[in-house]
């Protein structure tokens, strides 16, 4: 951290810096919200925030989310109950978007969100055989036949 | 549209691991690429809540998933062999076993001389071939037991002196015996060593524990001494013992043989299990400790039991499959 250039510019309490969505919106977010994101805290520390950050493979619908989140979890005097309560409805959304945060939380590394969003996934996925899980997440591409056969003779004991 | 099969592996192997073992199964079992993902180096046993083994002395046995409600058949064409020369080890899920050597071979080998055991014969004596009492498994254990086998000489230990617990620790076999001599193994010498003798002693029977960092030793007290249990953390370097109030998140899981620590964290699946608790057979509620340190009545039907470090309060296990649980608990892995 270098003191020397915070002293050069007017004593601002709230210093901002622009991320741009790949559909080219902009945001605002003050920078101790961003410090959450390890790649967004490195760009700083490297003096490289100064113009708008082009994030290419977040678009606008999730940056705005991914922003909202990082200025909850920002906030000062929150307690651990309604934070919970919060994070819990950031996350009850559909599977795509549910998709595109975990996606996000891992460019901007965002250990809370990406603990949070896979944390939900991980629930989802409880107790469902693996056909379910596949209609739930929309997977098709499974297995060849003799792949099949192999998994299920490996785990014979979960699918009794 | 979300690829949910084109995660990339390191988001995959992240959501794999907090899933309990079942889910974890199925998960791998999903798509080619999720399998990839699900890989035996991905699973933490260490975090998962343990699971019973139970009727292993009625030839069927049964693992059983407390946390999941459920119990799972173990293929009885591999089953457990508990004959005396048939002693084998063997994971349930993955089916691997390990066969460990032959004992009469090993006993020509090594000049063990049968014991002699009285009132079993016509004259009141009578030999018995060696067998095995306890078994540790090491961090790599091998496949090939006729080989790997060596024999290890007694060292301090007193002949007359039996081995009531071994376990594997911190990369070493680590015994006690009935005179409540700590033991380790130094492999380069194959003798035992003696580190320490505990200076507590309870009527009742003392357990190793081992958990990341320490070894403890649980002594199940039978009631003898106020609390029901006492846990102490041994130091086999300095030799010491001090007494361990409160377990923390931590809840202990014994068994005759290979009790373990299981730490209740963020990420760990223990549904159904509490922490600062200790999981027991309850050996002594109906028989009353006449000596020290009972033989193992293994294959008792023995009512399992939970002791709270907490209140001092023991309690019967039940859980949610409804009966009372005869077995060994065990951390499933692959």
């Amino acid at each position: 951290m270098s003191s020397s250039s915070s002293s050069s510019l007017p004593p601002c309490p709230k210093k901002m810096i622009t991320l741009k969505s790949s559909d080219g919106e902009t945001f605002q977010i003050e920078e101790t919200a961003a410090l959450q994101s390890k790649t967004l805290e490195n760009m700083i520390d490297e003096n490289c925030a100064s113009t708008p950050i082009p994030l290419r493979s977040i678009n606008g619908k999730i940056l705005a989310k991914v922003v909202e989140f990082c200025n909850k979890h920002a906030e000062v005097g929150v307690d651990a109950e309604s934070l919970h309560a919060w994070d819990a409805e950031f996350v009850n959304v559909e599977y795509t978007t549910l998709f595109d945060y975990i996606l996000a939380a891992n460019f901007l590394e965002i250990p809370t969100l990406l603990d949070l969003a896979s944390g939900v996934v991980g629930d989802m996925i409880k107790g469902k055989t693996p056909d379910e899980i596949r209609k739930m997440f929309n997977i098709n591409d499974a297995f060849s036949p003799e792949e099949e056969e192999e998994v299920r003779r490996a785990n014979q004991w979960a699918f009794e | 549209m979300a690829n949910w099969e084109e995660l990339p592996q390191e988001l995959l192997k992240f959501i794999a691991q907090r899933l309990a073992i079942e889910d974890f199964v199925a998960f791998g079992a999903v798509c080619s690429s999720w399998l990839s993902a699900a890989t035996k180096e991905t699973y933490n046993a260490k975090s998962k809540a343990p699971w019973l083994v139970t009727n292993v002395y009625k030839q069927m046995p049964e693992i059983c998933s407390p946390s999941r409600g459920r119990t799972y058949p173990v293929d009885s064409r591999v089953g457990w062999a508990y004959t005396v020369h048939e002693y084998r080890i063997f994971n349930p899920l993955s089916r691997v076993s390990i066969k460990p050597p032959n004992l009469e071979k090993l006993r020509r080998d090594s000049l063990i001389r049968p014991t002699l055991r009285r009132g079993q014969g016509p004259r009141g004596r009578t030999l018995s071939s060696p067998i095995i009492e306890s078994m540790a498994l090491s961090s790599s254990p091998s496949l090939s037991g006729e080989n790997a086998r060596r024999k290890v000489s007694p060292g301090m230990h007193p002949p007359s002196s039996r081995v009531i617990q071994l376990i594997y620790y911190d990369g070493l076999f680590v015994a006690l015996d009935e005179k409540l001599l700590v033991m380790t193994l130094n492999e380069g010498e194959s003798r035992m060593e003696s580190r320490l003798v505990l200076e507590q002693k309870f009527k009742g029977r003392p357990y190793l524990v081992k958990c990341s960092g320490s070894l403890l030793v649980a002594w199940d007290t039978a009631g003898t001494e106020g609390n029901r249990f006492q846990v102490f953390d041994v130091d086999l370097e300095k030799g010491t013992e001090e007494e361990v109030k409160s377990l923390g998140k931590a809840s202990l899981f014994l068994n005759n043989n290979s009790s373990f620590l299981m730490d209740f964290d963020a990420v760990s699946c223990l549904a159904g299990f509490k922490p600062n608790h200790i999981y027991f057979s309850d050996y002594f509620t109906h028989y009353p400790p006449k000596y020290n340190f009972l033989p193992d009545y293994a294959n008792q039907e023995v009512e399992k039991k939970i002791y709270s470090m907490d209140s001092g309060k023991v309690e019967t296990y039940s859980d949610v499959i409804g009966y009372s649980h005869v077995g060994q608990w065990f951390q499933p892995d692959f």
